[in-house]
This record gives C-alpha cells, structure tokens and sequence, in this order.
C-alpha cells in the first residue's frame, strides 16, 4: 500500500492489508490540520472499522471528509454502512 | 388584535413626523424612526412593518429583516403577489394608510397564530418521534435472543429483523436451553404502535413461558391462552413455533397462519406449510404440533415480510426465494439479494438454522505467539503468501484479520482499551502475550476461517441486535457490522473466544 500526501489530500494506492497500513492512513488523516479532509482510495475494495472509526471521529472534531472511491464494491461498503453522506462519497 | 411593531425609514422629517403621529393617535402599532436603512439594519430590532420611500428599497432586505413587511411609498402603486411588500401612493390619505396597515396587521397576526401551531405541530411531532424511537429500542431489548451469531455445536444461527418502521409488528424469541433451540416468530395483524405492543407483549411473556415449560403443547397451551386474552375482537396473530432437539434432531412445529417454513437439504427445497389458523381471541381450536426427523442443511423461518415484499415490476420476492435458496447456505447472502431485489414493505423477521457441513478441508492452520502488532501483520504476510486468489477474495481476508485481530487485542487482553489508542505509534504491549490459533478450510464454495484466542472472551448474547438500525455512528462494534458486510457468516463459539467466518469463493456458484 501506497500513500500519497499533498496538502489536505491524501490517495491511497495498493490494497490495505495490515493492521499498519490502516494506521498509516489514520496518522496521516490524523496530520492534515485543514477544516477539509479529503481522501482518494484507488484500489482497495474494503475499508477496515478503525479507518471509518476515526474519520467518524475526525467529523466530531469538526472536520470535513470528502472520500473518494474507485472500487464499486467499497461504495457499496459505505452506503451499506449509511456513511455515504456523512463522508461525502463519490467514486473516482 | 396584536398591536404591529413599526420601523419608519425617511430621511424628510415632515413625512415621518405625520405617519408618526397618525400611527399613535390610531393606536395602529408601536412605531421607531431611522434616518437610513444602515440605521435600521444596525439595530438588529425586529420589526412587523417597515415603512419607507420605493427608491430605498432593495431586494436585499428580504434577507436582511426576513421577518418585515414592507410598505412602499411610491409614485406608482403598483399589484404584486410579493404578500412581503404593499404599496401606498405617495400623496396618501389617512384613510388609505389606515386601510393599507389593517390589511397588513391582519397578515401578520394570521402568519403569527399559523407559526405558533406550526410549532406546536413541530413540539407534538418531536415527542411522538422521540417517544417512537425510545418504545422500538425497548421493544429490541424485550426480544430474547441468545442464540444469534452464535455456533452452538453443530449448528449456526442467524438472523435478520428489521422493522418497516420504528417500531414492529413483529417480534421473536430465540432461544437455547437445555440442549433445546425454540424460534419463536411473531407476527401481529397491522403496524403501528398496537401491532408493535401485541408482538412484543406476546414475545415477552412466550420467553417466560418457554424457560418454564419443557413441552411445546405445555408452552402453547399457556401461551395462546394468554394470547386470546390481549387480543382486541377484531385482531388476529399470526406465529411460527419451532423447536429443534439437538440430541435427536426432532423438529417440531406449529405455525398459525405464517409462512412456510422451508429446508433446504443437498440444493433441494422442502416447504412445511402452515398447520394452524392464526389465533383470534375466539380461537377454540385444537391446537396442531407436526414432529419431523429431517437432516438439512439450512432452515429458513421468517414472517411474510420477506416472501411478499415486492420487486419494483410487482414480484414477490418469493420467486427469488426459491431461486436462490437452493444455491447459498447462508442467510447474509439470501439478505443481500433481498435488499438488492425486493422493496422492503412489511416488517420482515428471519432465521436461519445452519448446519456444519463435513465437506470443508483444512489448507491452513498455525498457532502463532504476538505481543505487538508487527507480530499480527507478520502473521498477515504469512498467510498471504499462501493465498492463491484472487484480489477481491484475498482483501476480504485481509480484512477478516484486521477486524479479529484488532478486537482480539482491544477485548482479549487489556480492559478499557481503545481501538484508536491501539493504532496510535509507539504504544507499548509488552504486557501482552497473546496466543491465536487461526484454521483456514475450503469447500467448492466457501471459505471457513476460523480464529481462536485465548484471552478473556466477551458475552456475545444481543452484540448484534442493533445492526439494522442507524446507528453505526453510537455503535461500539463497528468491526463486527464492517465484517457482516463482506461475510457470507459470522458467528462466535466458546464465549466469543473463537470466531467463524465465511466467505464465498470466486470460482464457487
């Protein structure tokens, strides 16, 4: 897995396998001091619970979470999980 | 007649001392002056009415004092349907003025009363929702379910319920004691808060009834004597009762009135229909209780919420039903076709009993030692390594081991630990020491995943009730949802200590 930092966006590449590639992510949602988060993921299908946790979190704290998601499969995920409008979903 | 609050804007003094005077004397309202707009937009008062000359006005001012009427004094009286601005002709008369301000008043006090009913009708609406909401969660916490998500020897169980609305029509039971399942599903005539009271009434005192009966006939008798008794003269409950004996395998069942209960056995299906009417509360019949010895893989129990909801060209989901039944062994996958295909109209219960299947073979099992979470990623790479899948299967794993693994660490171990302390750099788990057993078998099908701990375990009774409510955001096991959204199935066994998971394989139907 691959991350990709610039300003407030943050793009994720490669599948999120490990319990430190999920920390990676949040490290890096976690550094962005902006009102405005936004995240592109290219190629993971899912989204483990402790990255969905702290976005939710990073929303109570005031931010804003703009997601981006290529797989059709994750989009589903999210708008399962009634999250689509609460991160701003919309596929890549 | 409520007395209007008046701004007058005007730089000419003799025009604001004459509307003034006029207002007063006519005891018309309460009346302020201003020289200017700014002036007035500066005191932050709101006024009923503000009078002043058409080529001071702008449309900005709606904005501004959104609560004001404007009365323009104009060369031009011109009609406009605007009820925000009237007119008056620059060399009004007292009469005209008067007239223009009672029509005025009357608007206001109209939009006055409307806005107050308006919230009155808002506080009502509030109560009865916040009154909804507070009945449907106690109705989840009289449900008694201590079978759900659970792997009791040879068998799994799950479940789906989810009311139409708040609150529901039906309700369950489900219950294991004393090597004994009862499924009990309940399904009151009607919606609403009546239908919701009878079902949960019925599934509160059936529990009762249930732990002190051993007999089904025992259980039925007491139970639908206590039935006829709550039950108005024009209502009607219909209810499914299934008992399974594990040590024998003898089914029982009395269905009043409900759907067909339907086993599947080696992608065949068999319907067992009704065998009782529902129950009125002039019911005098016999009540009839069939004994089966059937071997299935899957029994599928639900109320009609499930086989009558529609699809958007009008079909029952019936026919997909018996379409998809005999390929899947699971009930997640009949769910997810359900949501995919069916336009939920009814409130919809369904359980499904699943039996362990013997044709699964082991292609992985290790015991690993960890006390960090580098040890957990290298079991991870391990593992991934011996994967050939492919990626859409392969992420599905990964994922099955972030959510155990990390919940093994949050729950197993420590207490009060909390999963985002556990992501946070350099966190010390040295006082960890954990061991998992992790066991990966296959079918044509399906993969089984099974992980084992060894830590404290949790109590697993009713962690899974909520998951079709809205509530992600308050839910405390957002792994478990996260995971019920990839899984074929999930179920825990030996106080949650170990955990079964399925998936569908690519290749497999």
């Amino acid at each position: 897995m691959e991350i990709k930092q610039n300003g407030n966006t943050i793009e994720i590449t490669g599948t999120i396998k490990t319990i430190s590639d999920s920390e990676k992510i949040i490290d890096a949602v976690n550094s962005i001091k902006d009102d405005i988060i936004r995240i592109k993921i290219h190629d993971s299908y899912v989204l483990p619970s402790s990255i969905i946790g702290n976005l939710l979190r990073s929303i109570d704290n005031g931010k804003q979470i703009v997601l981006g998601v290529k797989s059709e499969l994750l989009e589903e995920l999210i708008k399962d999980l009634k999250l689509d409008k609460a991160f701003n979903l919309y596929r890549v | 007649m409520k007395k209007l609050a008046i701004a007058i804007v005007d730089e000419n003094k003799l025009l604001t001392i004459r509307l003034k005077l006029f207002l007063i004397q006519e005891e018309l309202g309460s009346v302020k002056t201003y020289r200017s707009i700014n002036e007035l937009l500066e005191e932050k008062t709101g006024f009923d009415l503000t009078i002043l000359k058409e080529e001071i006005f702008d449309y900005s001012l709606f904005e501004k004092l959104p609560d004001t009427i404007f009365l323009l004094i104009s060369d031009e009286v011109k009609n406009t349907e605007n009820s925000k601005i009237f007119y008056i002709d620059t060399n009004f008369t007292n009469a005209e003025l008067k007239q223009e301000i009672s029509i005025i008043s009357f608007l206001k006090n109209y939009e006055k009363e409307v806005e107050e009913k308006n919230n009155k009708l808002k506080e009502a609406l509030a109560y009865i929702t916040n009154q909804e909401e507070m009945a449907a969660n106690k109705q989840l916490n009289m449900i008694f379910d201590n079978m759900s998500f659970k792997k009791i020897e040879n068998y799994y169980f799950d479940n789906y319920y989810s009311p139409k609305d708040k609150l529901s029509g039906d309700s369950y039971i489900a219950w294991h004691i004393d090597d004994k399942i009862y499924i009990v599903i309940i399904d009151a005539m009607g919606k609403g808060i009546s239908a919701s009271l009878t079902s949960t009434l019925t599934s509160g005192i059936g529990n009762y009834i249930l732990q002190n009966n051993n007999s089904l006939k025992n259980f039925l008798e007491n139970y639908i004597e206590y039935i006829k008794k709550i039950l108005l003269d024009d209502e009607a409950l219909c209810m499914t009762i299934f008992k399974l004996d594990l040590k024998c395998n003898e089914i029982e069942i009395a269905n009043f009135g409900m759907p067909p209960i339907y086993i599947k056995k080696d992608y065949e299906v068999e319907k067992i229909l009704t065998n009782n009417y529902p129950i009125l509360k002039s019911s005098k019949r016999e009540i009839v209780i069939d004994t089966y010895k059937k071997d299935f893989d899957m029994i599928l129990i639900s109320s009609d919420g499930l086989i009558e909801s529609a699809n958007k060209e009008g079909i029952p989901y019936f026919a997909n039903l018996k379409s998809i039944l005999p390929k899947t062994d699971f009930l997640r996958e009949i769910i997810k076709d359900f949501k995919q295909n069916a336009i939920q109209d009814d409130d919809t219960t369904v359980y499904a009993i699943i039996k362990q299947q013997n044709n699964y073979e082991i292609i992985y099992e290790k015991s690993f030692f960890f006390s960090s979470k580098k040890d957990l990623d290298n079991i991870i790479h391990e593992i991934d390594v011996k994967l050939n899948e492919d990626e859409t299967t392969k992420q599905k794993f990964y994922l099955i081991f972030q959510e155990i693994f990390l919940n093994i660490f949050e729950h197993a171990y420590r207490k009060n630990y909390d999963k985002q302390e556990i992501l946070q750099k350099n966190q010390d788990f040295s006082d960890i020491k954990g061991e998992i057993h992790i066991k990966i078998c296959k079918n044509e099908e399906y993969f089984n995943i099974i992980i084992k701990d060894q830590g404290r375990g949790f109590d697993v009774t009713n962690i899974l009730k909520l998951e079709n409510r809205n509530n992600f955001k308050r839910f405390h096991r957002r792994g478990l949802l996260v995971l019920l959204n990839i899984v074929c199935g999930l179920f825990f066994e030996d106080n949650g200590r170990i955990v079964h998971t399925f998936i569908r394989r690519k290749n497999g139907n």
